[in-house]
């Protein structure tokens, strides 16, 4: 798959990214360099998710006990140290999912139809 | 939430498995091993920055904190060494003042004394007209003695300072004399022989003495066939009949010998205070 040029991808929102983590741990365990591949396929490529910021955040996200850590061995038989959603980090994901979809609809209704580009 | 600390070197690896799917990742996409590599790194950022904030957010951090806080607490204290001594050595006197004062409060008012039935002994005193306590003139003892109701034994005591003669140089020596109930009041009996029996406290019965253990060792050599042998005391013979367990409180006290004290005609008068006395209550009277 040819890579997009890093300049064209969105930043990603202050607190987006612990959302995004969660909603791909979702599928089920993940390690760091999977979380960070899947984010941005999802996105059709649009996001650009730093991979250095992506550990902290990772880090902070296990404090709270909504994911945890194991290691294991990856698709391609490497060490790797995989993310599980657990049963707090599932009710989260629903409760900020739900918050992200209000303040994207209420910042859509605000700015009106979409422009055309000319 | 706890959770058990993690390593730095387990987070370490974890982002080297990071960079090295990656680069296998790159490199199926058709990059060369070396660009793979560089492109891997720049994705990731600043792997130092990324080590360096997994450090601080590590629990443990504190700690280093306060190690820190320590050696810096040291430096300055070395620096002015003057301040130093003069804190140190007001922080020593007061932890000196501190477990003195809580030796004497503890061996005189919490531990009990080391004596059966601690609780069932007691000091008595003379109770003057103006609420004031005094020690005991011989007629008023003699009277309690005699008539109190609540006492299993009530004992004596007065100081008294004798001459030893005989073997070896003379010698000064402290001594108790002491009512005939005297152990029986502290219910403590002799290791060696024996301590003195009822009515050897009169005059014609009191020429015996119970050696307390350290003289026992100092002066008679721990001899164990000291008992019945005669000694001079003021110029009068006395008869060894006991000696006191070792270690007890009789080897730390003033005296080291105990005699019986025994009243004479001269003594019998109720204006002189001089006994000292101490009692065991009956149990009913508890």
């Amino acid at each position: 798959m040819p890579t997009r040029d890093e300049k064209d991808r969105l930043a990603l929102l202050q607190g987006t990214l612990d959302l995004l983590i969660l909603r791909t741990l979702l599928f089920g365990r993940q390690h760091g360099q999977g979380i960070a591949r899947a984010i941005q396929l999802l996105s059709g490529d649009e996001l650009l998710v730093d991979h250095g910021s992506l550990y902290p955040a990772l880090q902070r996200l296990e404090a709270r006990g909504w994911i945890r850590a194991e290691w294991g061995t990856s698709d391609n038989n490497r060490k790797a140290r995989f993310y599980l959603l657990t049963r707090t980090g599932r009710k989260q994901l629903v409760h900020e999912t739900g918050q992200w979809r209000r303040l994207a609809a209420a910042i859509g209704r605000v700015l009106g139809p979409s422009e055309v580009e000319g | 939430m706890f959770w058990r600390k993690r390593k730095q070197s387990d987070f370490d690896d974890e982002i080297q498995a990071h960079l090295a799917l990656e680069v296998a990742r790159l490199q199926g996409e058709g990059m060369t091993p070396t660009e793979a590599e560089a492109a891997a790194r720049r994705a990731f950022g600043n792997v130092a920055s990324a080590q360096e904030h997994f450090y601080e957010s590590s629990r443990w951090l504190w700690l280093e904190h306060i190690k820190r806080d320590l050696f810096y607490a040291v430096r300055v204290l070395l620096r002015s060494p003057g301040f130093t001594a003069v804190a140190v050595i007001t922080l020593a006197l007061g932890v000196g003042a501190n477990a003195a004062i809580f030796s004497f409060v503890n061996a005189v008012l919490l531990k009990p004394l080391p004596y059966p039935h601690p609780e069932q002994i007691v000091s008595v005193w003379e109770k003057r007209p103006d609420g004031g306590s005094n020690p005991i003139s011989t007629l008023n003892f003699l009277d309690w003695q005699r008539q109190n109701r609540c006492f299993q034994f009530l004992s004596a005591i007065a100081w008294d300072k004798v001459t030893l003669t005989g073997s070896g140089s003379p010698e000064k020596l402290n001594v108790h004399r002491v009512s005939a109930s005297y152990f029986k009041v502290l219910g403590v009996g002799a290791t060696l022989g024996r301590t003195f029996a009822a009515s050897e406290d009169e005059v014609g019965n009191d020429r015996e003495v119970v050696l307390s253990n350290r003289i026992w060792r100092s002066r008679f050599a721990g001899d164990p066939k000291v008992i019945g042998r005669k000694i001079t005391l003021d110029a009068k013979n006395y008869t060894i009949i006991g000696v006191l367990p070792a270690d007890s409180e009789f080897d730390r006290t003033w005296g080291v010998m105990w005699l019986p004290l025994a009243f004479t005609p001269a003594n019998m008068s109720r204006n002189y205070h001089w006994l000292y006395a101490t009692a065991r209550l009956e149990p009913a009277s508890l």
